[in-house]
């Protein structure tokens, strides 16, 4: 079953297109949003993480904050 | 045994990548990010490298690695622990293998500095952080701190004026460092408030609001102030921890340049490229520049000592 993965993100942050061509590259399909575009988005994601930073990605609401690549693996059983 | 390791996958390292692999020198670059391209990366985009009046540094950097793969470069994507530079062979062990070489380009470059003072490392993500374009929208209508006065730091402290209601832009000397025109902009900026001569001591809360404490170095005053986020921007750290005491650095812990015209470390066979190199601007071009010449004197280093 395709795990639900969205992906908190904003233009300039490096980190944030680290993740996702990362997540390209294993053909993972996922769902980016641009907080400088929904800024309830930026405040949701505060209160649910406690993270004032991007990227955060949920896998099946599962935060993994940053380009954490073992986390990302783990979750999303990339070999 | 190898003809060529190239330490790090920047500009540098892939620039002489780019040459070595044309020399048709035996060569491996080492890089121990899932991404070539370094400090490169952290750009949102490069205005300055001729050839693209714009291009994203993540789209560049890309483009430096398929252009070096092209010419038939072995990547390895390996975190080095340990080199031993001294004498004709020369090994450098990372976690999975052990690769060893007639000569070496040091390319590792820099990373971002930190302030190390206490309360940095527990607010980061939370109300700590590098990079004021990624991490704006969460601070509208909120009062931040920017630590620093290059160039970076007033460019991000202009951009973060478009989300918070105030930024205190905190530097430790009577002026800033950035480009006039950058200058300019700020002291124009109704937002950004300066504060001359301080730096920052201590982030921590005081009843549950987050606070800077920062001290004038000139009237010795002490003043904290009550902001919701700090963004810190105090330049750049050589990244030296495997070699420094093999490869004679400046006090700066950048690598000394023995000769005008030549980037052989103190080490013969081992040349020094990029960021890591002891100079006056740290520029893409000029990086790309030292990767080509330290490629040709590592060609010209085989040649002579076979």
């Amino acid at each position: 079953m395709n795990k639900r993965v969205v992906i908190f993100t904003s233009p300039r942050c490096s980190w944030c297109r680290k993740v996702k061509s990362y997540l390209r590259k294993n053909k993972i399909r996922f769902k980016d949003i641009d907080i400088t575009k929904d800024q309830r988005a930026a405040r949701d994601i505060e209160r649910k993480t406690g993270q004032k930073g991007v990227p955060v990605t949920l896998v099946n609401n599962r935060p993994v904050i940053g380009f954490d690549k073992k986390k990302l693996d783990r979750l999303l059983d990339i070999e | 045994m190898y003809d060529l390791i190239i330490l790090g996958g920047g500009p540098a390292g892939l620039s002489a990548g780019i040459y070595a692999a044309r020399y048709k020198l035996d060569t491996i670059l080492i890089e121990k990010e899932y991404f070539s391209g370094g400090q490169v990366l952290n750009t949102w985009a490069v205005e300055n490298y001729p050839g693209f009046k714009e291009i994203k540094g993540d789209e560049l950097a890309k483009r430096m690695e398929e252009q070096a793969e092209h010419f038939g470069l072995e990547i390895k994507k390996e975190t080095v622990k340990e080199v031993e530079l001294r004498g004709a062979e020369k090994v450098f062990k990372t976690s999975k293998n052990e690769y060893k070489t007639k000569t070496a380009i040091l390319a590792t470059g820099s990373k971002p500095r930190m302030l190390n003072i206490p309360g940095e490392k527990e607010f980061y993500g939370k109300g700590v952080s590098y990079c004021g374009t990624c991490d704006a929208p969460f601070y509208k209508d909120k009062v931040v701190a920017v630590i620093g006065g290059g160039n970076t730091a007033v460019d991000e402290a202009l951009y973060l004026t478009k989300y918070t209601k105030k930024v205190y832009l905190i530097h430790r000397r009577d002026e800033l460092r950035a480009d006039k025109i950058l200058q300019d902009k700020a002291f124009e900026n109704p937002k950004i408030e300066l504060i001359w001569n301080s730096v920052a001591k201590e982030i921590d809360l005081v009843e549950d609001d987050k606070h800077v404490f920062i001290h004038n170095k000139k009237t010795e005053e002490d003043k904290k102030l009550a902001v919701d986020g700090v963004f810190v921007f105090i330049g750049y750290k050589p990244n030296n921890e495997l070699f420094k005491d093999q490869i004679e650095l400046n006090q700066y812990g950048f690598i000394r340049k023995q000769k005008m015209n030549s980037l052989e470390t103190n080490i013969p066979g081992v040349f020094a490229a990029g960021d890591i190199l002891e100079k006056e601007l740290r520029q893409i071009v000029i990086a790309a520049g030292d990767g080509a010449k330290a490629a040709f004197e590592a060609n010209e280093y085989i040649i002579k000592h076979n």
